[in-house]
């Protein structure tokens, strides 16, 4: 199945690491030019250096921080300068599970950093649609596609699960406004994800029996991960059904 | 443990012409984790 993706023009918010840039690198390979957007300008340039080796593709570095209309305004236009036009619009540019003291008891929430964590998240999104949907508007197609996350659906964190539902709303709301001009809005829930991160978050306590993955799960086993949430032991590879 | 890859090839098939016909969708991809049944 051809997707049809050569020539295409995408941003990815949160494109230097982790899904943004495996997001990054898949629509790349694609044939997909694409904008990787992040605060840290080192490491964004060194993934932008890394991904257009690896697949001939153009891949442009733009810092912005998403909290900034200004900054997100301008990331959007010189993307769509400096590609041509613009196609896709992914946003991932949010760290999971949002601040450590926005996601205790109420009684420990700190507002400022509630208020931050959907300033980037969900406010992030917003405005980086807003300010992408002009150009897909012109050439009637484009695609936004917002990841958010499983916590959405567990009770328990007043900002990470609280956020990732109101880019839910986000995303059927603009889907409603823009389907008429061949724009479609849709919403990925990943669970827990191993990235390049995951080693090191796992480093601190895991069960001497496990060990931390290092290399991808389709490499190494054909099993879909459904019992993976165990407290404790989400790593761990299920045992095939007997 | 789903890797970041496979979340890539769904957000790359919803980039995709191919996915026209989804839209204001929410796609779960966790391998199958929890055991709460949505309807």
């Amino acid at each position: 199945m051809d997707l049809g993706l050569r020539g295409r023009h995408a941003i990815v918010t949160g494109g230097s690491l982790g899904i943004g840039k495996a997001i990054a690198r898949e629509l790349a390979r694609e044939g997909a030019d694409v904008a990787i957007v992040a605060r840290t300008k080192d490491r964004l340039e060194a993934t932008a250096r890394e991904l257009a080796a690896e697949t001939g593709r153009r891949v442009i570095p733009l810092v912005a921080d998403v909290t900034s209309r200004a900054q997100v305004d301008a990331m959007v236009a010189q993307a769509a300068g400096q590609l041509g036009s613009l196609h896709i619009l992914v946003n991932s540019g949010s760290p999971p599970g949002g601040s450590a003291t926005a996601t205790g008891p109420i009684e420990a929430v700190v507002d400022e950093d509630l208020l931050h964590d959907f300033d980037v998240k969900y406010v992030g999104a917003l405005r980086c649609a807003r300010a992408a949907i002009p150009f897909m508007k012109e050439q009637g197609w484009g695609r936004i596609i917002n990841i958010s996350g499983l916590n959405a659906r567990n009770a328990g964190n007043l900002s990470g699960g609280a956020r990732n539902t109101s880019l839910v709303h986000l995303t059927k709301t603009l889907a409603v406004q823009l389907g008429r001009h061949g724009i479609t809005v849709n919403c990925i829930h990943p669970g827990i994800t191993r990235t390049e991160r995951t080693p090191r978050l796992l480093a601190p306590g895991p069960p001497s029996s496990a060990s931390p993955p290092t290399t991808s799960r389709s490499a190494t086993s054909p099993t879909i991960p459904l019992a993976g949430t165990r407290s404790g032991a989400w790593w761990t590879r299920p045992r095939s059904p007997t | 443990m789903v890797d970041a890859a496979e979340i890539a090839y769904l957000t790359v098939f919803l980039a995709s012409d191919k996915a026209w016909a989804v839209t204001g969708e929410l796609v779960v991809a966790t391998g199958g984790a929890g055991r709460s049944v949505y309807y």
